[in-house]
């Protein structure tokens, strides 16, 4: 779920920029003033950097989901706020997010800020604060809370994550696919996705918890009795639960915003706008709004072309002139490339 | 000059690693490390140079090992660590190798003049510019002894200098470590080099010291060496019984 | 070859490549970084529809690929990686936005089909461009080059330690892959009794090689901040260079190229 460039309008990329870099900015702010009255000065420098190269390695790892033939791999923001806490994971995921950017193509320049809003703020901040901090604050069993947080947490980001992807490509004005139908898409995608990375960092840390708890962040070394839990119960139990929310929740959001059968059956606009609580100069962009109503509206007509028949010479002009310009262009692209390509084997010939 | 006295050292949960230990190595002496797993040499090293709390006093030419004095001492003793990708953390070897020196107020032109006279000095010029990831096992060994060498440290500590190395490597930094005139401690189950290196040896076991004397008297006993984990050297061992056999 | 593994040959690639010694390369990180950045802004602010205007915009990045000795079909590679989300937007378009818009001779063509082909060059425009900059600048001249426009040194030194650590941590989970499937023949992935334990052995293990390396930069002095060196034997033109390409850029975002040529050639 990685926003490419070709997905973001420049102004939705630079604001989305400008939140991440406030974010970042903060963490920073804050882990100097932790190095500053900690024992250990500078420490944290290099456990952020190892940690987010393991996580980022980490992504590597195939786990086979049982039952599905399919296999899962953990994105990691969650786990790397529980292992180094919000400020210093925050850093270490858009280091992470950065290079997956740069050296695998997997993002992009100015898709960044907008990666590391959707991963790593909620994964960090949200998932440490508002799920992470709480759970661990409950007097549950130690590895139950560990369960519970990475579950619950995993799959809140993801959702929050792929909702904030789903807000950006529209207001970018990319996709003609109604807001609501691609929310109805990516959601349930993403919690099976949430899910699954959840149950996953759930085992992870649950290890981790047992054999040094101090590493976990915000969880308390009291070296709780270890309670006889069998660890594959557990996960079973749980994921039990979680499949039952998640089908409850997925049904709410499919069931409720489902733009589907109103555009393919076309009963309504204002029916569609409404339900969604849009209205053109509410939703800010209103570009994209007016081509999704074109959009909509030229699926009431029976005859596609008829809105635009009116002027088709003008348009048929333009595209033959066009595409022979823009073949024109290809050959040069070609010409380029295979002068260079020669240039390069004569200058190997040289060298040999 | 380096002087330990009454070195114990636990870990959180209680666990003693040291126990107690007193010694005294002299300026110039070449002191080999030996002990089974676990035995304690690396917390040792590691208490050495302040990165274990540990009970006692340790002093480096009569300085006490205490916060005030530690950069000064930490600038005095090289350490080289077990698994050297954790020493060699730049991009490059050169980078690597003026870390130190630059943090210690060496201006990097300085610098790297002195990390090019220690390759050349190693045999490895050829690594100056070579990508740190990009260095094989062994490489990456001689590396880690030249990024320590550079900071002209006068004490070395160092931690299983020749695991990884092949033969040839192997030898090379024997006889380097043989050549550079600074007081060592060196922790390795490399038994052949330790006594090839060291004229002392001190043997510890379960966090204490068992002997401590001349290294080809205690590499010679037999059953003290299998008492506490390990085995005679090769070279004082002969020929082994399965090749005495064949013929 | 298990996914670890192939990670590191990609970086291995990249490596490779910006080792080479070309007028691409000797360009300043900055100017060339700039000169990116703006060229992808400018190819995705193009219309949905204006599929003609951004063609010539493939020239900018090909022209870039020969002058920095680099084969352009290197970059094709990566375009597994991003593609597929962009094409799953795209390939919907058609469904919903099929009002005919032009004609291609007498075959009418509806908005859909256009905005999606347009997006899904955006898509390969910008990953070629920013596949350039990676391939012809090194980690370290990126890292000082952000320093240089005042990006906070923790953020770059992070960058780089991670990048150093990546290739020992993506190693570490190649052996460990291999060792756990030549132990449990035809499993795809990690099976779920082993969930737990494989990632956190290794997180354990990296937790104290973070404590080593912590205390290896300690003993040499280290004060909170890594100064990476900064090499400045870039060519000296490189602004000029960046600006007359910047120029070049907004220009073919305004001035609709194809059409002219066509109405020319017509």
């Amino acid at each position: 779920m990685h926003m490419a460039d070709a997905l973001l309008a420049p102004s939705v990329a630079t604001v989305m920029y400008g939140a991440s870099t406030v974010a970042a900015g903060l963490s920073i702010y804050k882990i100097r003033k932790e190095e500053k009255s900690s024992v250990k000065e500078y420490s944290k420098l290099p456990v952020m950097a190892v940690m987010a190269a393991l996580v980022f390695s980490a992504q590597m790892i195939n786990y086979t989901i049982p039952g599905t033939g399919s296999s899962g791999h953990i994105c990691g923001g969650f786990l790397l706020s529980a292992l180094l806490g919000p400020w210093a994971g925050f850093l270490s995921m858009i280091v992470v997010l950065a290079i997956q950017g740069l050296f695998f193509a997997d993002g992009g320049l100015m898709a960044l800020g907008a990666n590391v809003w959707n991963m790593a703020f909620y994964g960090c901040f949200v998932g440490y604060f508002l799920i992470w901090k709480p759970i661990m604050g409950t007097k549950l069993n130690n590895r139950v809370k560990v369960i519970l947080a990475s579950i619950i947490g995993c799959i809140v980001t993801l959702q929050l994550g792929a909702f904030s992807v789903v807000v950006e490509t529209s207001l970018s004005g990319i996709t003609e696919l109604p807001f609501g139908k691609f929310c109805g898409l990516m959601q349930p995608i993403h919690l099976a996705i949430g899910l699954v990375e959840g149950l996953i960092t759930s085992a992870i840390l649950v290890f981790v918890n047992e054999a040094r708890p101090e590493i976990l962040s915000g969880v308390k070394a009291n070296a709780q009795a270890k309670q006889k839990l069998s660890f594959k119960t557990t996960i079973i139990v749980l994921a039990v639960i979680a499949v039952i929310t998640g089908g409850i929740f997925s049904l709410f959001a499919s069931g409720n915003p489902d733009g589907l059968e109103w555009s393919l059956f076309g009963n309504a606009e204002e029916g569609y706008s409404a339900n969604m609580g849009l209205d053109e100069e509410d939703y800010g962009n209103q570009s994209a709004a007016a081509d999704k109503a074109a959009a909509i509206q030229e699926k009431l007509s029976i005859l596609p072309d008829y809105a635009f028949s009116s002027n088709p010479d003008n348009a048929a002009g333009t595209s033959v002139s066009g595409v022979v310009g823009a073949a024109g262009v290809a050959a040069i692209a070609a010409l380029v490339c295979i002068a260079g390509g020669a240039a390069r084997k004569s200058a190997k010939k040289k060298e040999d | 000059m380096i002087e330990c006295v009454n070195l114990t050292s636990k870990y959180a949960d209680g666990t003693v690693v040291l126990h107690d230990l007193s010694f005294k190595v002299e300026a110039g002496e070449q002191v080999g490390l030996i002990g089974a797993n676990g035995a304690g040499k690396s917390t040792l090293l590691k208490s050495m140079l302040g990165l274990i709390e540990t009970e006692g006093v340790i002093s480096f030419d009569g300085k006490e090992l205490c916060k005030k004095n530690l950069a000064d001492i930490r600038k005095m003793v090289g350490y080289v660590l077990q698994d050297s990708d954790n020493q060699m953390f730049m991009p490059k070897v050169i980078d690597d190798m003026v870390f130190g020196p630059v943090n210690y107020g060496i201006s990097r032109a300085d610098a790297e003049k002195k990390a090019e006279e220690t390759l050349e000095k190693l045999g490895i010029a050829g690594l100056k510019n070579k990508q740190n990831h990009k260095l094989s096992g062994g490489e990456k060994r001689m590396a880690a002894v030249a990024t320590i060498l550079t900071m002209e440290p006068e004490i070395m500590l160092l931690d299983e200098p020749s695991a990884a190395l092949d033969p040839h490597n192997r030898r090379n930094l024997i006889n380097i470590l043989n050549v550079i005139p600074v007081t060592k401690i060196i922790a390795s189950h490399d038994l052949d080099m330790v006594l090839e290196t060291c004229n002392r040896v001190i043997l510890i076991n379960d966090g204490k010291i068992v002997a401590d004397g001349k290294a080809t008297d205690i590499l010679s006993d037999k059953t003290l060496l299998e008492e506490n984990g390990l085995e005679l050297p090769l070279c004082m061992a002969g020929v082994p019984a399965f090749l005495k056999k064949e013929d | 070859m298990n996914k670890a593994e192939r990670a590191i040959d990609e970086l291995r690639g990249i490596d490779k490549l910006t080792s080479i010694n070309s007028p691409m390369h000797r360009l300043s990180p900055l100017s060339k970084m700039a000169l990116t950045i703006i060229y992808i802004i400018t190819t995705v602010s193009f219309h949905k529809y204006d599929l003609w205007g951004i063609i010539p915009m493939v020239l900018f990045p090909i022209i870039g690929y020969q002058f920095s000795l680099i084969p352009v079909s290197t970059c094709f590679k990566k375009l597994r990686i991003v593609m597929p989300l962009v094409c799953c937007v795209g390939l919907l378009n058609p469904f919903f936005d099929k009002a005919v818009i032009t004609y291609i001779g007498t075959v009418g063509v509806s908005g859909g089909v256009i905005s999606m082909v347009t997006l899904m060059l955006k898509g390969v425009f910008c990953l070629m461009a920013s596949f350039l900059l990676v391939a012809t600048t090194t980690a370290e001249e990126i890292c000082a080059a952000l320093n240089k426009i005042h990006c906070p040194k923790i953020l770059t030194s992070l960058f780089l330690l991670t990048v150093r650590y990546i290739s020992v941590l993506l190693e570490e989970v190649a052996n460990m892959t291999d060792a756990y499937h030549l132990r449990a023949p035809g499993q795809k992935g990690i099976h779920i009794s082993a969930w737990g334990s494989f990632l956190g052995q290794l997180i354990l293990r990296s937790m104290d090689r973070a404590q080593a390396l912590y205390e290896s930069m300690l003993l040499r002095g280290f004060n909170g901040v890594i100064d990476y060196p900064e090499k400045e034997n870039k060519n000296k033109y490189s602004w000029v260079v960046a600006i007359i390409c910047i120029v070049l850029i907004i220009f073919t975002r305004y001035f609709n190229i194809p059409a002219y040529l066509g109405s020319l050639a017509l």
